[in-house]
């Protein structure tokens, strides 16, 4: 019984410092680096693609448009995979007005990311 | 003032963007620094400043460490729905989604919270070793050396705790070692600083202690003053790394966010000096109003640092160096 109360005293310990052994040393901190259309632009017409690229890889749980008439269907949508480019499609032709495009997602050293980005169409 | 407003226009663009969702997280962030540093702390003041188990009673240790500790590993919990649920859109659903609960667990985040969760068991088990070898032991924990090896376990759980900040967020760049180090030591610091607070407002409260509690209040002012001094010059030197330059902190949310974290250590290294060299020696020369006068500012010491807590959380929440 004592041989079980020194192990449950010291996994703890041990787990831990495995963990902090098997860590990779270097995270990297994803910053979004431009978008299709850009942010703040007028295109002419619907865009037929609409992408948000990232320096290092995310992991997207989250995209989504949203104009004058709500949320906007998109296909396809994110995969959770880390991936540093996603591009997607309005499912049906996005009329004249203000969009928004809405996106959160998990870099690799663990930190939350989220943005909005706007354009409109003429 | 008309000068005044555009200059803040990245800090209150930032705070219009922060919904409901992303304060739950900073608020459960910022209980988390705290709790976890007050259990860290907890550990390094009875190692630096205990031995008397007169004082050791009525510093209220023996509570301090556990109960903070369990809060920690609450709160620690708790920022792992949070998480998802805020990577989901902001909903309970989406909080406990299993694939977002898997996500947030894969990635550092769930290394730090297994890292965090094993140092804060460790401080907890350890403190539930000492209550019961206490009877036994009072005689020699009064002795360095056996108060040292007494301590271990929660040593060794104060170091993973404070280990695990360096897994998740902006010190996680490059250069890695670096960025991690200067963390570990200004985070070491504040929880030597933020556990000393509640110990040394109760010691300072029965008169029958004042005699003892003054002698543990000098030492405390002696070797706080290093230590703070450590805790500064490691948060600038980490400030200047990560905003790459002094310019940020004018022209962008996280520069003027940490611009406010340092006036309130301003107005908190004020408060230690004004202990230091009025209130604590009033208290030892046992002048009337003494005792009361350092209670309230060991209060007002405590609102500060959670102030600056509660900053700190908001910017490791909802910004960036880089924006």
């Amino acid at each position: 019984m004592s041989r079980l109360k020194t192990l449950l005293k010291i996994a703890p310990a041990a787990l831990a410092l495995h963990l902090l052994l098997a860590a990779p040393l270097l995270h990297a901190h994803a910053q979004p680096e431009g978008s299709l259309p850009a942010h703040g632009s007028t295109v002419s017409g619907s865009p037929n693609r609409i992408a948000v690229w990232f320096d290092h890889p995310m992991r997207l749980t989250l995209f989504e448009v949203s104009g004058p008439r709500g949320v906007v269907p998109i296909n396809p949508a994110p995969g959770r995979e880390a991936l540093t480019r996603f591009e997607t499609s309005p499912a049906t032709p996005l009329g004249p007005g203000k969009y928004t495009v809405r996106w959160r997602g998990l870099a690799s050293d663990g930190h939350v990311m989220a943005d909005e980005i706007y354009f409109t169409v003429r | 003032m008309t000068a005044v407003v555009p200059l803040l226009q990245p800090l209150l663009e930032l705070l219009a963007q922060t919904d409901g969702w992303t304060w739950l997280r900073v608020l459960a962030a910022a209980a988390f620094y705290a709790s976890a540093l007050a259990a860290v702390g907890g550990v390094l003041f009875r190692l630096v400043f205990g031995g008397n188990p007169e004082l050791d009673r009525a510093a209220g240790l023996r509570t301090l460490v556990p109960a903070t500790a369990g809060l920690a590993l609450l709160l620690l919990l708790l920022q792992w729905p949070l998480q998802a649920g805020f990577l989901g859109g902001g909903t309970l659903a989406a909080a406990l989604d299993p694939g977002l609960l898997a996500l947030v667990f894969e990635g550092a985040t769930g290394q730090r919270l297994l890292l965090a969760g094993s140092g804060l068991l460790l401080l907890l088990g350890s403190e539930m070793a000492l209550g019961r070898g206490r009877g036994l032991d009072t005689a020699a924990s009064q002795i360095g050396t056996a108060r040292v090896l007494q301590s271990l376990p929660g040593l060794l759980g104060a170091a993973l705790v404070l280990l695990s900040f360096t897994l998740v967020g902006h010190s996680t760049g490059a250069p890695r070692l670096l960025l991690a180090s200067l963390l570990l030591l200004h985070l070491g610091a504040l929880a030597f600083w933020v556990g000393a607070l509640l110990p040394l407002y109760r010691i300072s409260a029965p008169p029958h202690l004042s005699q003892s509690a003054g002698r543990v209040l000098q030492r405390f002012g002696q070797v706080a003053a290093p230590v703070l001094a450590a805790l500064i010059a490691a948060a600038l030197l980490l400030a200047w790394r990560l905003l790459e330059g002094w310019s940020p902190l004018l022209h962008s949310a996280y520069g003027q966010v940490l611009l406010l974290k340092l006036a309130v250590l301003a107005l908190l290294l004020g408060l230690a000096g004004l202990n230091r060299w009025l209130l604590v020696p009033a208290f030892v020369a046992r002048q009337a109003l003494a005792s009361q006068r350092l209670r309230a500012s060991i209060v007002c010491e405590g609102l500060l640092v959670g102030l600056i807590l509660l900053l700190t959380a908001f910017l490791t929440t909802t910004t960036s160096p880089t924006g």
